[in-house]
């Protein structure tokens, strides 16, 4: 069990970090939201203080610094026309700090010395402003001095306790809390429900993967959606669905081989008993069995040699590929079907263009056309007729191999190419076919990057088509 | 809100109060002079850089102080010296001295060198702030008087005077000052206390219960007699009626001076609110005119001469 709890340890994983990214995610959203208009606003509210502030202390210090002289009276008097509601306590001093006008209700000081920073420093001829937000109020205090022929006869203190707009800020921030308290929540189960839910599909899909690598090709994932794990469902459905195929195609291979193997040896088996057994066997009947034997052995060897190019071809590897001329092979591989077309009494015509040069691999050049010529000879009929037809574009290369023999069935054709498939399986054996010629075709041509069809002829026989890329195409695709 | 304004020079100057009131305590029972066993000085002093909102501009450094040597001289001297701490320095100008510092009664008479003269703006003011700040913080000292040796200036301050920071904080809550006779010495001293006027409850209301709930020093006392209530108190015209029940009238059997010190506690308190300009006080079946020496017939103003060294 131990590499199911490794691979549960690895999901988990997945699963913690695709969680911590979103959760992060979130988290830093949810700060910039609580911090980003709270700081915005409140710079916002700072700099309307301050230009409110500064107006206010300018209007009263133009207005004292034109009255004659600046006592309790005469500021009392002059602070009386002014509007100063809104502000929490203002307080004028003359030069010594001295205050000559407070307007708080409760520690009324005229007289006493306002030793403030923000005083002092009106007094130096300085204007200055602070405000601070505390979390409950702005508090802003402001000071001005009161300048006279460029001398600061006094100072203007304004304080200002502000919490409504401070309200105002802490209710956005309260609700902007809550919905993110909310939101947090929901963040978090969402990515938890959304983490498992991803997860499990891909826990799902391993263990699909261990099923099938255990031999169950039936298995399949259901596919719903349409994201990128279904899709890769889909797609690992799709896979397995060939893997069976493969895995079929392989397991009849290996029977139909082996069947087609020990037919003769069972039959040389059985000619070498016979002569063993035999009490007395006259020279010409020994002669007769043992030519049989040969002739088994030699049908062992021929498909126990086409089997070998065939995996040779399979694979793909050791053929050398050169430049030659479709002509030359033609009649090359003719002249050696010469005899067997004579036996048949089969007439073989020949109709080649000059220069159609291919890039391929000499031996199985031959052998494609070898077979097809040959399954063209051995499936005729008396007095039939075998035509090759080689044609050529600048494109392509075309080898045609028709005939008037038997014909094949409309319902053997999907099949032809199959190893060890004869359409007549009796006929095929009596002409020594083994029904891998075509295959060796089929996958010879593919190598070659060409196609290859077989179709019925009209008023009888069969054509066989094969179209390769010429040699100046070859060149340009690679 | 509160800490901001005040923290934290003030938190150490209720600190430093809480000190002296202990020593005072044991002290100024006795006699308000000669205090053998204070050991310290308060010395304000300059602040280097008060840039933020509501920094102050004073603070006091402790300085050591030797027993035996006159006390106001030695506080004179400290004045002069260079702080400690460097975040602080004297609050003498150089070229100004304190030449001589004599108590006469409970004011410091504190002769200034003639540069002293020359001085003005907020050098002046913080330099006498300084002064008088450190002056009334030492036992028996409530009135601090600056001159010059031909008198061309003379300045009478007491520590009340001196406002170091804002003590309003909003519209709805705010610091007063509150007066009660001291233990020591037959004057009075302020005490902040906070409030929140409302629409029950108006500033002269809830000064007047903080008044009869006493103060919260243990340097100062309330003379009002208990189960006293305030009937009625409302200003008109800029006069203050209080309203007290007839156990008020049991004052009278406390001294004279305790009776003129608890009136006056009343009639300074309420005077510090802007619209009242005097008070007039009744108690129920009032049956005599004067209490005390104090013929409280009619509307009493403000007595600025019973206030001594303030509490901050
Ligand atoms: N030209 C043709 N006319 C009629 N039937 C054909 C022709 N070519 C192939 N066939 C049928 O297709 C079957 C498969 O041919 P294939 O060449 O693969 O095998 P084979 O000729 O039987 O054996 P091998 O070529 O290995 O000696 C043959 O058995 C035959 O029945
Ligand atoms: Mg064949």
């Amino acid at each position: 069990m131990r590499p199911r709890s490794g691979i549960k340890s690895i999901l988990s994983r997945v699963q913690f970090k695709f969680a911590l990214v979103f959760l992060i995610l979130i988290a830093g959203l949810l700060v910039m939201l609580n911090t980003y208009p709270t700081v915005v606003t409140r710079d916002l509210v700072f700099a309307s203080k301050k230009s409110s502030l500064e107006n206010q202390a300018g209007v009263i210090s133009a207005t004292l610094s034109v009255s004659e002289s600046l006592t309790t009276d005469s500021v009392g008097k002059a602070m009386d026309f002014l509007d100063l509601r809104t502000l929490g306590r203002v307080i004028i001093t003359d030069a010594q700090a001295r205050v000559l006008y407070d307007s708080s209700e409760f520690d009324y000081s005229p007289g006493r010395l306002a030793l403030f920073s923000e005083i002092s420093s009106a007094l130096a001829g300085q204007v200055v402003c602070y405000c601070v937000y505390d979390g409950e109020a702005f508090i802003s205090s402001e000071a001005m001095p009161i300048m006279r022929a460029g001398v600061a006869i006094g100072a203007v203190y304004l304080y200002e306790y502000d919490s409504s707009q401070a309200a105002l800020i802490s209710a956005t921030q309260r609700n902007l809390r809550n919905i993110s308290v909310v939101f947090g929540l929901l963040a978090v189960a969402f990515t938890m429900l959304f983490s498992r839910a991803l997860t499990t599909r891909i826990t799902d899909l391993v263990r699909a993967t261990r099923i099938v690598s255990g031999g169950d090709y039936d298995y399949k994932i259901p596919v719903r959606g349409s994201d990128e794990l279904s899709e890769l469902g889909a797609e690992f459905n799709n896979f397995t669905g060939r893997l069976k195929e493969t895995e079929e195609l392989r397991r009849r291979f290996v029977s139909d081989a082996s069947h087609e193997l020990k037919t003769p040896l069972a039959s040389i088996r059985l000619l070498s008993d016979s002569i063993v057994n035999a009490e007395y066997m006259d020279k010409e009947t020994m002669v007769e069995f043992v030519t049989d034997i040969g002739t088994e052995a030699e049908r062992l060897g021929r498909t126990a040699e086409k089997l070998l190019s065939l995996s040779k071809l399979d694979s793909a590897a050791g053929f050398d590929f050169t430049e030659l001329d479709m002509k030359t092979i033609v009649e090359k591989t003719l002249h050696i079907l010469e005899p067997l077309a004579k036996e048949r009494s089969v007439r073989l015509t020949t109709e080649a263009d000059e220069g159609c040069a291919v890039m391929g691999n000499e031996d199985l050049l031959y052998r494609i056309v070898f077979n097809l010529a040959e399954n063209s000879i051995k499936y005729n009929v008396a007095d039939g007729e075998v035509k090759i037809s080689l044609s050529c574009n600048p494109e392509a290369v075309s080898l045609i191999v028709e005939d008037t023999g038997i014909g094949i069935p409309e319902a053997d054709l999907p099949h032809i190419f199959d190893r060890f498939y004869r359409v007549d399986k009796a006929r095929a054996r009596d002409a020594g076919g083994s029904g891998l010629g075509l295959s060796i075709v089929h996958d010879a041509v593919l190598l070659h990057g060409g196609q290859i069809s077989v179709e019925r002829r009209e008023g009888g026989g069969t054509r066989v088509t094969i179209t390769f890329p010429s040699y100046s195409q070859w060149e340009v695709q690679s | 809100m509160r800490r901001f304004l005040k923290a934290p020079s003030a938190r150490r100057a209720v600190a430093l109060t809480a000190a002296l009131v202990l020593i005072c305590l044991s002290a100024c029972s006795t006699i308000p002079r000669a205090d053998s066993e204070q050991e310290y000085i308060e010395v304000y002093r300059r602040i280097v850089s008060s840039v933020s909102p509501g920094s102050q501009l004073l603070r006091a450094e402790k300085i050591p102080y030797t027993e035996g040597d006159d006390i106001v001289m030695g506080a004179a001297l400290a004045l002069r010296s260079a702080p400690e701490d460097p975040s602080l320095v004297s609050a003498l100008p150089p070229d100004v001295n304190i030449t001589r510092a004599t108590l006469a009664g409970h004011t410091v008479d504190v002769l200034m060198s003639a540069p002293y003269a020359k001085l003005e703006g907020m050098e002046k003011s913080l330099l006498e702030g300084a002064v008088a700040l450190t002056m009334c913080s030492l036992p028996g000292v409530d009135f601090v008087r600056l001159h010059t040796e031909d008198n061309s200036v003379t300045v009478r301050l007491s520590s009340e005077e001196i406002l170091l920071y804002n003590t309003v904080v909003s519209g709805a809550q705010a610091q007063v000052r509150l007066y009660f006779p001291r233990l020591d010495q037959a004057v009075m001293s302020a005490e902040y206390a906070d409030i929140n006027p409302g629409d029950d409850a108006s500033p002269e209301r809830l000064i007047m219960d903080l008044l009869l709930a006493g103060p919260s020093s243990e340097k100062l006392y309330s003379a009002i007699p208990e189960d006293t209530v305030v009937l009625s108190v409302y200003t008109q015209d800029g006069v203050c009626r209080v309203n007290f029940s007839s156990e008020f009238l049991e004052i009278a059997q406390e001294d004279t001076a305790v009776i003129n010190l608890t009136i006056y506690s009343v009639v300074n308190s309420l005077t510090n609110l802007p619209e009242v300009d005097s008070v007039q006080i009744f108690a129920q079946n009032m049956g005599s005119a004067v209490l005390g020496t104090t013929d409280v017939s009619r509307p009493l103003t403000r007595r600025a001469s019973l206030i001594g060294a303030a509490i901050y």
